[in-house]
């Protein structure tokens, strides 16, 4: 087991078995053996411990929940590449039945329908759509409203996560807005809902539906993607079709997405009001353990950067150069700036940016660093998009433990 | 990968991130959900959780969360009941309230 408070440094150590069967695909690209105990890994909050397992098409990551399955990706994982790796990217469903059983996700049996307040209702299988409608790709980080929950002081009920609850893929599919424009919206159309095919257990419980305001559904940049990082989506990441909205929370990235329904008047469904509300404040924060007054929903990412390398608890020599690198990104506006502190955020200097993958992607960032003195040291990183919003020095707090942007200190041992 | 040479020998550190992930192996494995969820303290209640909370959801929904206090264990007993329709009788609220407070409970105070 790890040491609690180490950052997970055991996160994505496999068991020497498992790095054989695997060493014939990649082994270059996984992650060094570490630590003795590959079952369990410590995310540094308390009742942190996790266990990693091994689910379909992913290799063994941080499960949070089994039922209906959660799982976290392993922090070193953003070491790894810029693109998150499909069999290590976050899952997270809600509903009791999920994911779907893939006999309802077979080719000839999955069709999407698209009805409601339209002059065209329609319903394609997927290579309808492939073959009715252009396919574009586009970069995008996919992060879940809660990433970083575990992180919130006072704690906070609900999914205990570290930072692994976030990755970024190259999703092909098609416009949501040709689908939308064939099915032809009509003019009192308010609101568009999404249904996927997870079900509840319990009639009683409310089904995971969101919605989009048209303007949001017919902007070209939303899709109904069917490939990530040039494969079928995975099944626990929405197989054979889920959307994306870059720059929006996973919320609404409605997996096995098969029922889209324009509407007039407000949909009232418990997963929009109350649940997936943050404080009505441009910040999305009030004063620890107080209740807003006043809610809407959770909509645009806000902007997040991490350093991650070197690992927190990292030894590292004084007078050897060393570089330190990591990611940031935003709602779509594009990073302007990272910056970079060796001395707990009293100076900063700019880090170089990486190439682009798109301003919905994540931007890789490098400093070059030769620490001077021994003993702990922390680093940080600070990011600032193009609008000039950046991240907080100090957490901000929200009773639903969402939307944690502070900068995130990283501790290594100089010797 | 070729375009990651010139950062290394510019810097002769570790390799830059490389932007494409590698690929999956596992994309050829069945599609059927690993077993396993721990399982709750003992104590008086305990078997009530387990039935009711057990119809929904597996067990680490609650084992995972950090020590919360009696108003927010409270709280989501609540949640479940009058939101997402589990089958939870008013006489058996506070047993799973007590229940998940002593066990999975914070010292009281404003949260």
């Amino acid at each position: 087991m790890n040491r609690p408070g180490s950052n997970a440094r055991n996160d994505g150590a496999l068991t020497r078995r498992q790095f054989l069967a695997w060493s014939g695909a990649a082994a270059a690209a996984w992650p060094a053996l570490r630590g003795a105990d590959a079952s369990t890994t410590t995310l540094p909050f308390a009742n942190g411990t996790r266990p990693l397992v091994k689910y379909p098409q992913k290799r063994p990551l941080i499960r949070l929940t089994a039922r209906p399955p959660q799982l976290e990706t392993p922090f070193s994982v953003f070491n790894e590449s810029l693109l998150t790796p499909n069999d290590a990217f976050f899952v997270r469903y809600h509903l009791t039945n999920a994911p779907p059983p893939p006999e309802l996700l077979q080719p000839d049996r999955f069709r999407l329908g698209v009805g409601g307040k339209v002059t065209t209702p329609l319903s394609l299988s997927v290579a309808e759509l492939i073959a009715k409608f252009e396919s574009v790709e586009t970069v995008a980080v996919l992060q879940c409203s809660g990433n970083s929950r575990g992180f919130f002081e006072p704690r906070v009920a609900g999914g205990q996560l570290g930072h692994g609850a976030m990755g970024c893929a190259r999703w092909k599919g098609v416009r949501l807005a040709d689908v939308l424009k064939a099915a032809g919206l009509k003019p009192e159309a308010t609101q568009i809902l999404f249904n996927g095919l997870d079900t509840p257990a319990l009639p009683a419980t409310p089904d995971f539906v969101k919605t989009l305001e048209p303007d949001l559904a017919l902007s070209p940049e939303l899709l109904l993607a069917y490939e990530m990082n040039g494969e079928p989506l995975p099944w626990l990441n929405g197989f054979p079709l889920r959307l994306v909205i870059p720059g929006y929370y996973g919320t609404y990235w409605i997996k096995q997405v098969s029922e889209i329904t324009a509407i007039d008047g407000e949909f009232k469904g418990f997963w929009m009001n109350p649940g997936y509300r943050i404080p009505d404040d441009p910040c999305a924060a009030i004063a620890p353990g107080t209740t807003p007054k006043r809610t809407v929903p959770i909509s645009r990412l806000n902007v997040r950067s991490f350093i991650t390398s070197p690992a927190a608890g990292t030894a590292i020599r004084t007078g050897t150069e060393t570089r330190v690198r990591g990611i940031a990104f935003d709602d779509g506006h594009g990073i302007r700036e990272v910056l970079f502190s060796d001395d707990g955020g009293r100076r900063w200097q700019a880090a170089e940016l990486g190439t682009s993958l798109g301003n919905y992607a994540f931007r890789e960032w490098t400093i070059p660093w030769t620490p001077s003195r021994a003993g702990t040291v922390t680093l940080m990183a600070r990011a600032t998009n193009r609008l000039g919003q950046s991240q907080p020095m100090e957490p901000l707090w929200n009773p639903s433990g969402y939307m944690r942007n502070c900068v995130e200190p990283v501790e290594v041992n100089v010797t | 990968m070729l375009g990651c040479l010139p950062a290394l020998l510019a810097f002769g550190a570790e390799p830059f991130v490389s932007v494409e992930p590698a690929r999956n192996p596992f994309a050829g494995d069945a599609l059927v959900l690993p077993a396993g969820q721990p399982s709750v303290q003992p104590g008086e209640g305990a078997g009530l959780v387990i039935a009711t909370c057990s119809q929904c959801h597996s067990l680490d929904y609650i084992t995972t969360q950090p020590p919360l206090t009696r108003a927010q264990w409270t709280a989501g007993v609540e949640k479940m009941r009058a939101r997402f329709g589990a089958s939870v009788s008013s006489n058996q609220v506070p047993i799973l309230t007590e229940y998940l407070t002593r066990a999975y409970g914070a010292p009281a105070k404003s949260p």
